[in-house]
């Protein structure tokens, strides 16, 4: 028998973790903030009154109507399409890219309206997962604030007008040979846009073709052309990497092929038997990210330390392991490690060891893995590349394909945009074409893009929304969404997809390839023809047709190889062919000099989803913040500079200033300071219930074409007075109370602990406050919450098992289960006010002290589904209760608002309408909305249902199907919004009175426990506890 | 002064109830008040019900489409043009295609069917009134009743819900499709299953005369539980 005294501390905010005053009074309250909130237009509630007895009269003097609902119609089609099948929805294959990403995707079609992304399961880049990013894609379709016809300046003109112009411009432009033509576009790697990128170039030879990502890969793009000769990509294969090294990598979250990333490293860190074992993570890196929370061991280094640390690996591992480094790097070791602390090399040494350890336990030969980050300078690409094959990790745990994104000899980014802004600012620009994207907002502040923009005397801008380039526009055309056009894309490992529109442009718009074949006057130029008549000529007619249908169908297709990984001669990497400049000067920072970091934002990728309210308001995996950016500090930094949470600062380098909000990280490198982009954007429109016009702040500004993601010599100043942060952490505690000494949520172990002790997540026995210090009371506790509890040991029964092994925090759950639930955005103010009203949260915890390393848990928190549900007692109108099948029912139309539930819920997981938020909401959103989920009223609670509508709509299937197996196959086939869109496929759902069930075999684990069971109440979901593998010479 | 004259009593004009008036609270609460409180009751409790609001609703319809004609007289099968009943949960309003199937070659010339041709030449559909609604959180599926799994022999019909639609001119709703009247159902299915090769058929009539035995034998035979829980429905 064992106490539970030995576990670590968990805590959620440094406040918390050193008990200050503000805490301890935010701990007892149970509500944060105002209550007496005003109406969210402005009205007061008394002006509410008023307009509740006018609209009363009003219904009054309709006379007997009042009691006749008001007339509906039902509108048929005309002429049915052959595929449609009212009610029953469509699932089509498609594809889309994020800055060259490219994912394979299904998107659900309800009667022709697309509701719901989900992942392409034969996909072999993203394996049917998803990250919030795409799960948000479906809500721009109907953005309100699109660009709905084009524009000449500001005045909006017709289609036609904006067709002859590009016609008749352009046909001036042919006799000109295209001089003065310059097109600035974002990656696109389509096969068709290449082709006609190169009529183009080829009927204009004047023109100038730029193309510029504000999330730049330029480090690594030519880190790894000095190294292989041509650019390439690499391809993680994380599944067969027993020792990852992240040198600053986000690799899990938000960088080049996550989706992917997280998928297969989650392969290594299942552990089921206490005799498997785990791949082991260690990561670099100057601020805390998701991928660093997820570490065996972090060390946090300042990102100009980073190039020595990976000069440091390479110093050990020569030593070690006498491996053959190209010359120029084997040259330059001695002078880059120089300045490297003790620590760092320490920590080096050690990483050099596990990864020549290729012998360690079962399994044979291992191989590992190092994966520098974007932002690291391009030095440090070619010596990951250098390093990756002298462990033998080359064709083994990492693939270098060639990159389809970049032509041979292609600038980069940065330089592109330089230039362009140059030729631009020399007048030699007489016609400028932007097609997508928005420079005017994201181009680093040292080029004044926006000033050399407007120099260009034609500027033809393809835009989402009437945005900061748009506006400054002499044309604006609306850009189609990418579910309204016709395209095509190759992955990073070559895979092609079509990229197949699920609905004509609901207000008209073109896509790329569109415009560019308006540009090259072209007679047919349909994105349909255009796409399927570049792949007719490429495969040739002969049984095109039918391979053109099966594409469609797949999602994916390898007819064709564009792209393959290096050939084996060409593996070898030649060194970083002049990469390397002198050592980097002895870096100075501190806290009066910080070096800046800018991060690309998790949700909003470089600003272009800053009009999601679904993406602003999932939350940051490590701050939890959601409406805002900010800039991180470090615990100690902040202390030095007399800073804390939601004080207002001003960030500036060499005389740029900018103003921002200061939070403090745990976690992060001292004298770093992380800034956020992506925000600051500004929309004539904005959401509704929005506080302010503008969310955030632009950070953009202070960023450099020379170095665009890190600068040295940065100064937070304080300035008077806070602004006020919307966090989903501070409030839902889960404090222990009622003289419980402690009820850990968490629980985790060790890879070496977990054999001696199997158990060790099973619930045991808790010290109980109420009695004598030291007795010891059994749990759970025997007694039935319930008088007649339900027998569920018949039927289908079903559960959750959420794997805190492999949680990244990413919050794709969260987008995902918002957009299959109908469930509303709520603003930043009602954030603040803790009225958010998303189904599933991720409680974030560290654990260790946080001024050394700290540890991070993720927990996802859905409704249990409580056996026992003490919700459910307490509902005096019967609106929540249980069904058969255990489902914890909630019931909005019975639902009359008193709130007890929740009060009774010891998770927190009940949310309130506060409002009707769905009203004032525009129109087009309703075409979002699942029609299988009601969209709920002001007044009503409501919470997850472990997504009831797909269980009955495959309860139906299995029902109708005959033969066993595939009835079988239908139920086991059920996975809620949020296990479907997990890219670490940590959520696991199912039938657990089905012994062959994954979620039962799980739920039959050791490491399986239940949250709060003490309390008798049974949950439904569960947690496999965390097992980390620590390298033993780093422990304690 | 005489003795029984007290300086403060008022004179005999002064007004005095007479002594009946204290029968009426009595009379009040114990008689007209339950009364009234029972018509009130009563009233709100069968005006206010769907059974007086919305049986009996029949509206005009955009075309004057007879069922007792199509599905009366000439004995077509429902699922001719609810084409979908069991496989959606939406029984499904015949696109004006379906019309045209036969309305090319019968009644050409028919002003009736001005708006069908109307929308058959201008892909506008023909907006028809709903008579039928559950409401909006209430999921209720057709596919689920008409064709309840593979291989079931019992159903139920269509005339259960919707009453003879085959002698309807007009149609109009027959039942309340109240949550009350649906439970009722789900709670005895007995009584209104029948054989699936009956479902369409108006004016079933159960083998024997006895439908209590032949929904038992049919519930029975095909394990039929109907959901009663809230999710069943709503979600």
């Amino acid at each position: 028998m064992k106490t539970r005294d030995t576990e670590p501390t968990y805590w959620r905010s440094l406040d918390e973790y050193q008990r200050t005053a503000k805490w301890a009074e935010a701990a007892a309250n149970e509500f944060t903030g105002d209550l007496e909130a005003e109406e969210m237009d402005g009205a007061t509630r008394r002006h509410f009154l008023g307009i509740m007895g006018a609209s009363m009269a009003m219904s009054s003097l309709a006379g007997c109507d009042v009691l006749r609902r008001p007339k509906e119609h039902i509108m048929p089609y005309a002429r049915q399409p052959e595929d449609v099948l009212p009610g029953v929805p469509n699932h089509y294959a498609t594809a889309t890219h994020v800055g060259g990403d490219v994912v394979g995707l299904l998107v659900e079609s309800n009667e022709g309206r697309p509701t719901k992304i989900e992942g392409n399961p034969a996909h072999p880049i993203n394996f049917g997962s998803t990250n919030s990013q795409h799960q948000g894609m479906v809500l721009d379709l109907y953005d309100p604030a699109r660009l709905k016809t084009p524009r000449k300046g500001p005045v909006p003109a017709t289609w036609d007008a904006a067709g002859d112009f590009i016609r008749q411009h352009f046909a001036q432009k042919q006799g000109q040979s295209g001089q003065g033509v310059a097109v600035l576009t974002r990656a696109n790697p389509s096969p068709t846009f290449y082709n006609l990128r190169d009529r183009f170039l080829a009927k204009y030879p004047g023109a100038r073709w730029y193309t510029y990502e504000s999330i730049s890969y330029d480090n690594q793009r030519r880190g790894l052309t000095a190294a292989f000769g041509r650019p390439v990509r690499p391809l993680y294969r994380l599944n067969r990497a027993w020792v990852v090294v992240s040198l600053d990598s986000d690799f899990l979250a938000t960088e080049q092929n996550a989706v992917s990333n997280a998928n297969l490293y989650t392969q290594l860190r299942t552990v089921v038997e206490p005799t498997d074992e785990m791949s082991r993570l260690y990561v670099v890196e100057g601020v805390h990210s998701a991928t660093g929370s997820t570490a065996d061991h972090r060390l946090a280094l300042r990102p100009s330390q980073i190039e020595g640390f990976a000069f440091a690996l390479a110093d050990a591992l020569q030593r070690k392991a006498q491996i053959s480094l190209p010359a120029d790097l084997r040259g330059a070791v001695a002078g880059r490690i120089a300045d490297l602390p003790d620590e760092a090399k320490a920590f080096a040494d050690i990483v050099a060891d596990d990864l020549l350890d290729r012998q360690t336990g079962k399994g044979g030969a291992r191989t590992g893995v190092i994966i520098p980050g974007r932002r690291q300078p391009a030095v440090v690409h070619a010596l990951a590349a250098a390093l990756n094959s002298a462990i033998g990790a080359i064709g083994a745990t990492v693939d270098y394909y060639v990159d389809y994104t970049r032509a041979l000899g292609e600038s980069g980014d940065m330089a592109d945009i330089a230039a362009l802004t140059e030729s631009l600012n020399a007048g030699q620009v007489d016609t400028l074409i932007v097609l997508g994207g928005n420079p005017v907002y994201d181009a680093p502040g040292d080029l004044d893009f926006g000033a050399a923009f407007a120099k260009a005397p034609n500027r033809i801008v393809l835009a989402d929304q009437p945005d900061e380039t748009a506006k400054q526009a002499t044309w604006a055309i609306p850009r189609a969404h990418f579910l309204e056009a016709w395209g095509d894309l190759v992955a990073l490992d070559g895979t092609l997809s079509i990229q197949q529109p699920l609905i004509e442009p609901l207000y008209g718009a073109w896509s790329e390839i569109e415009l560019l074949a308006r540009m090259l006057g072209d007679e047919d130029t349909r994105g349909y023809q255009l796409v399927r008549g570049f792949w007719k000529r490429e495969v040739g007619a002969l049984g095109f047709y039918k391979k053109w249908r099966r594409w469609l169908h797949d999602g994916q297709f390898r007819d064709k190889q564009l792209v393959g990984t290096l050939p084996p001669n060409e593996r070898r990497p030649q060194g970083a062919a002049g990469l390397l400049g002198p050592a980097p000067q002895a870096a100075a920072a501190g806290p009066r000099s910080l070096e800046l970091v800018f991060l690309e934002d998790i949700h909003l990728h470089d600003g272009r989803w800053a009009n999601n309210s679904w993406l602003q308001e999932a939350p940051d995996p490590m701050t939890k913040l959601v409406w805002d950016n900010v800039v991180a500090l470090s615990p100690a930094t902040a202390q030095t500079l007399s800073l804390s949470n939601e004080d207002r600062v001003s960030v500036e380098i060499d005389g740029k200033a900018i103003d921002l909000v200061a939070f403090v990280m745990p976690g992060m490198a001292d004298n770093v300071a992380a800034l956020t982009l992506g925000y600051g954007r500004r929309f004539d429109n904005y959401l509704p219930y929005h506080d302010e016009g503008t969310v955030g702040f632009d950070v953009n500004p202070l960023r450099r074409v020379a170095s665009p993601d890190l600068l040295r010599g940065g100064v937070v100043a304080k300035r008077t007075g806070i602004y006020p942060l919307a966090t989903v952490q501070p409030y839902d505690r889960l404090e222990p109370g009622f003289g419980y000494k402690r009820r850990p949520m968490v629980r985790e172990t060790t890879l070496a602990k977990y054999p001696q002790d199997t158990k060790f997540a099973q619930p045991g026995i808790i010290q109980h406050g109420k009695y004598p210090q030291g007795k010891e009371v059994a749990h759970p506790p025997t007694e039935a919450l319930h008088a007649d509890p339900v027998d569920y040991s018949t039927g289908r029964q079903w559960g959750m098992v959420i794997d805190l092994n492999s949680c990244t925090g990413c919050s794709a759950c969260i987008v995902a289960c918002q957009a299959e639930n109908n469930i509303m955005s709520v603003g930043k103010d009602q954030v603040r006010r803790g009225r958010e009203l998303h189904w599933i949260r991720i409680d974030r915890y560290f654990t260790g002290d946080p001024g050394k390393e700290v540890k991070v848990v993720h927990q996802p928190i859905v409704c249990m589904q409580c056996e026992m549900a003490p919700c459910e007692n307490v509902c005096p109108v019967a609106a929540t209760v249980h069904s058969p099948s255990g489902l914890n029912d909630m019931v909005y139309n019975r639902c009359i608002g008193t709130r007890y539930c929740s009060n009774n819920c010891p998770f927190k997981v009940r949310k309130f309408n506060f409002y009707n938020y769905s009203k004032g909401q525009a129109e087009s959103y309703q075409m979002v909305r699942n029609p299988d989920v009601t969209v709920r009223f002001r007044g009503v609670m409501e919470k997850c249902t472990y997504c009831t509508q797909r269980i009955t709509r495959a309860e139906r299937r299995a029902a109708n199907e005959s033969d066993p197996q595939r009835k079988k196959a239908e139920i086991d086939a059920i996975t809620p919004a949020c296990a479907q869109a997990c890219a670490p496929g940590s959520i696991v759902f199912g039938d657990i009175n089905d012994p062959e069930s994954p979620v039962a075999k799980l739920k039959a684990h050791d490491r399986n426990y239940g949250l709060l069971t003490e309390l008798n109440i049974r949950p439904r979901t569960t947690y496999l506890a965390k097992v980390r593998n620590p390298n033993p010479r780093l422990e304690g | 002064m005489s003795q029984d004259q007290k300086p403060d009593t008022p004179g005999e004009d002064h007004f005095v109830f007479p002594e009946w008036h204290n029968k009426i609270p009595k009379i009040f609460f114990g008689v007209i008040g339950p009364i009234a409180t029972a018509l009130i009751l009563g009233a709100v409790w069968y005006y206010f019900s769907p059974r007086f609001t919305d049986v009996g609703y029949r509206p005009e319809q955009p075309v004057a489409y007879s069922h007792k004609l199509h599905a009366g007289d000439m004995q077509m099968d429902c699922r001719y043009c609810h084409s979908h009943v069991d496989k959606s949960w939406s029984a499904g309003v015949p696109p004006t295609e379906t019309c045209m199937n036969c309305h090319r070659q019968v009644k050409t010339d028919s002003p009736a069917l001005l708006p069908v041709r109307e929308s058959w030449a201008t892909g506008q559909p023909v907006p028809w009134v709903r008579i039928h609604k559950v409401a909006d959180y209430a999921y209720f599926n057709h596919a689920a009743h008409v064709n309840p799994r593979a291989g079931s022999t019992a159903a139920i019909g269509c005339e259960s819900c919707h009453g003879r639609v085959d002698q309807m001119v007009v149609v109009g709703q027959q039942e309340p499709l109240s949550m009350g009247w649906c439970l009722d159902c789900h709670r005895e299915p007995e009584l209104h299953l029948r054989p699936i090769s009956q479902i369409t058929t108006m004016g079933y009539a159960p083998a024997g005369g006895d439908q209590l035995a032949v929904g038992k034998k049919l519930k029975e035979e095909n394990a039929i539980n109907p959901p009663v829980h809230c999710s069943g429905c709503h979600r």
